[in-house]
């Protein structure tokens, strides 16, 4: 994501924020469309955007999900603990909503458990600059053209080595290897 | 894209009058006309073209979100009032939530939903946020707001199947088509079931990042399991196999799943686990008893119209079945067996092995297989080679839809006459919840009506029609003695007798009591000097004793 792009999300969600505070009090509808946003769409979707699903209805769709789970988590833990609070659940909620746009790097650098290697980094999800979700038939296809190439290159090479081969140790005994006549078609 | 627009506004020219209490037996389809049915194949016809035509997924998911709108939206914009009694039980939890701000998991009444509160929690969170003071606007528009998040889900999960655009929206036409269960009301159900398709939507894409995958499932595993009793059984099995089978990998998920499931049941929610897991060992193995739970249940059914709802259902699941085997055999034939989707169609079969889940197993079995019923029914009317959408696949196609959407329409509409609570039975009910006192008797006509959305854990309730034959056949003998008897116990603080006009359309129905039962109670408590009225909405009426104070 840009730094442009993670502006304009952040401003979006501090305008909302101020929105939903001030539409609160004012317009029961709007308030219900807002309280939907927040516990339906906002706290999952830059979780969701962060899985580079590459398609807006999958990653909807998990914004939905996560977002759904996010407010039963936090909800159920007011109900068990006893500790009811709609302020603090909403609070929470918002949290979890914008951490879920703060830039992986930053996120490292904030969490306390370091990536020991750039690699496990990458496996886990942190700081990778490229996105490694990929189409899995595409990345299939992808290795699996890669290891034809090497696989010919290989062919090729040791044709060059039989011919050559053919050439110091073969002496009268074996016809002077014609050029091509070895090639793989 | 004006065919969405005209259909709506054919579908509400057509009901602008309607009055739900003008409802049949044959619930809110005989309220529907030509225009109305006009409208529905409009806007199937514009679908189907349009998939013909390669039209963008905006347009087609514009289609299906429009028929989402006008099936389930209907009844909130006619009723003006939540449908189904189970609904209003939910409701009362949040109330119960939102008034103490925490669960009891050892109350005597409605145990289960304090047990696994997950989905009410959250609907307490949302009510709270939303500035009112009851979930019944939310549940009122929930069916709508479960099939949009089951639109959106579930396309992510066929998209982990396949890429073929027509397949996918097929797929979720059908799926639209066939889920007449209706177990996409306010309920933990609804909630668990969108958790449960995203993850094996989750599971059945392959990614070089576990985080992206490990963490999630973690999540939706645990929500889940907190929330629902059936879904995480289901959600195991499904992770359980598509990892045996090397249609997900990690073997630890399995594990992992278990653990989040079991660890809920017997932690948090072990004041109910403990005492009733015996009724859990003793369904295991009986598959033929777990299904005739189901069965038993429509067997007291006498009606032509009753049967015909009945019928309608069955026969949409034996059709998509049908069409489902052949989308298999077709597969098959061209491309291989789409295992990973053959096995999700099958896998919910165990759970009749596993319970009988008072008696609702065979439904929540074909809740479960119907995405991937779906998706092989569609696969069978899409050319073989997967390319194009010829005429004649087009046709079959429509064929397909005009044999199915009558047994859905009867199936999913067909009990309204009995699910329709008009304003002034809910005003009495409110009444009474506001009005009585902890610790009160509440003797019902029946369960069907608007029950225990406010205060709930004040009343002991007793409903007539689930009292022992012996019972209610001497409540009916002399119905004013029996009453006084019961409302006159010292143990209560408060006594009251609701009748309702919905409990006697469904004891009517239903066959519970004999005809006219409840009418003939009510006509006499009226006639009784010992009782008087204490609230009269037209639609419902509360009685107590005469020399009782309430």
């Amino acid at each position: 994501m840009t730094a442009g792009r993670r502006l304009a999300t952040a401003i979006s969600l501090v305008l909302a924020a101020l929105l939903l505070g001030r539409l609160s009090w004012d317009v029961h509808a709007v308030r219900m469309i807002l309280a939907l946003a927040c516990c339906l769409v906002l706290p999952g979707l830059g979780w969701s955007r962060r899985m580079r699903l590459r398609d807006a209805g999958d990653t909807l769709a998990l914004a939905v999900v996560l977002s759904i789970s996010a407010s039963v988590v936090v909800a159920t833990a007011m109900a068990l603990a006893g500790q009811w609070s709609t302020v603090w659940g909403t609070v929470v909620l918002l949290a979890v909503a914008g951490l879920g746009f703060v830039p992986s790097r930053t996120l490292q650098r904030l969490s306390p458990v370091p990536a020991r290697s750039p690699r496990r980094a990458a496996v886990a999800g942190l700081g990778a600059a490229d996105p490694d979700w990929v189409d899995w038939y595409a990345d299939a296809r992808r290795r699996s053209a890669a290891a034809r190439a090497r696989a010919d290159a290989e062919a090729r090479a040791i044709e060059t080595q039989w011919a050559d081969w053919y050439a110091r140790e073969g002496g009268g005994m074996c016809p002077e290897p014609v050029e091509g006549r070895w090639s793989v078609p | 894209m004006a065919v969405p627009f005209l259909a709506v506004g054919g579908w509400t020219a057509s009901l602008w009058r309607a009055d739900p209490r003008d409802m049949t037996t044959y619930g809110l389809l005989s309220l529907f006309d030509l225009g109305t049915y006009a409208a529905l194949a409009l806007l199937v016809g514009g679908f189907l073209i349009s998939l013909a035509k390669n039209k963008p997924e905006w347009l087609l998911a514009l289609y299906l979100t429009t028929c989402i709108g006008l099936i389930h939206g209907t009844p909130a914009v006619l009723y003006k009032t939540l449908r189904y009694s189970w609904a209003y039980k939910h409701v009362g939890i949040v109330d119960y939530i939102q008034r103490t701000g925490a669960v009891d998991p050892s109350i005597a009444v409605g145990s289960i939903y304090h047990n696994w509160p997950a989905f009410f929690t959250a609907g307490a969170l949302l009510t709270e946020l939303a500035g009112s003071p009851d979930a019944l606007r939310i549940a009122t528009w929930a069916p709508v707001a479960f099939n949009l998040m089951n639109l959106l889900v579930l396309r992510y999960v066929y998209r982990g199947l396949t890429r073929n655009r027509r397949l996918i929206w097929l797929g979720l036409f059908f799926f639209f088509v066939i889920n007449w269960v209706g177990q996409d009301y306010f309920s933990p159900q609804a909630m668990a079931y969108v958790g449960y398709l995203a993850v094996v939507g989750l599971l059945i894409r392959r990614s070089s990042r576990r985080a992206a995958t490990l963490v999630p499932f973690v999540l939706i595993v645990a929500v889940v399991s907190a929330s629902h009793q059936i879904t995480p059984m289901m959600l195991l099995l499904a992770v359980t196999a598509l990892v045996v089978l090397r249609r997900a990998s990690g073997w630890y998920l399995p594990l992992l799943a278990g653990v989040l499931v079991a660890g809920w049941a017997f932690s948090a929610a072990r004041s109910y686990t403990w005492p009733n897991i015996m009724e859990l060992v003793v369904g295991l193995g009986r598959p033929v008893a777990n299904a005739g739970e189901t069965l038993e249940k429509t067997a007291t059914i006498a009606t032509g119209s009753q049967l015909a709802v009945i019928w309608g259902g069955r026969y949409v699941v034996l059709l998509a079945t049908a069409l489902a085997l052949l989308g298999v055999w077709r597969s098959w034939r061209v491309r291989g067996l789409r295992i990973t989707a053959v096995l999700l169609m099958v896998l919910p079969g165990v759970l009749v092995l596993v319970t009988g889940f008072g008696g609702e197993v065979l439904f929540r079995s074909f809740l479960f297989a119907a995405p991937f019923i779906s998706f092989l029914a569609a696969a069978a009317c899409l050319p073989r080679d997967g390319r194009g959408f010829p005429r004649r696949n087009l046709l079959l196609t429509t064929v397909v839809t005009v044999a199915l959407l009558p047994g859905f329409l009867l199936s999913y509409y067909g009990k309204e006459h009995e699910n329709y609570f008009t304003p002034a039975e809910v005003a009495a009910v409110s009444w009474v919840d506001d009005h009585a006192r902890p610790g009160s008797l509440l003797v019902e006509g029946s369960r069907n009506y608007p029950t225990q959305f406010s205060n709930y854990e004040r009343f002991t309730y007793v409903p007539i029609d689930r009292e022992p034959e012996e019972s209610w056949r001497k409540l009916l003998a002399d119905p004013t003695d029996r009453l006084d008897d019961w409302l006159s116990n010292p143990d209560y603080t408060d006594a009251y007798v609701l009748i309702t006009r919905s409990q006697k359309i469904a004891v009517d129905d239903n066959g519970s009591l004999p005809r006219g039962s409840l009418q003939r109670v009510e006509d006499a408590l009226r006639a009784s000097p010992k009782f008087r009225v204490v609230d009269d909405t037209g639609d419902a009426v509360v009685f107590s004793l005469a020399d009782r104070g309430g």
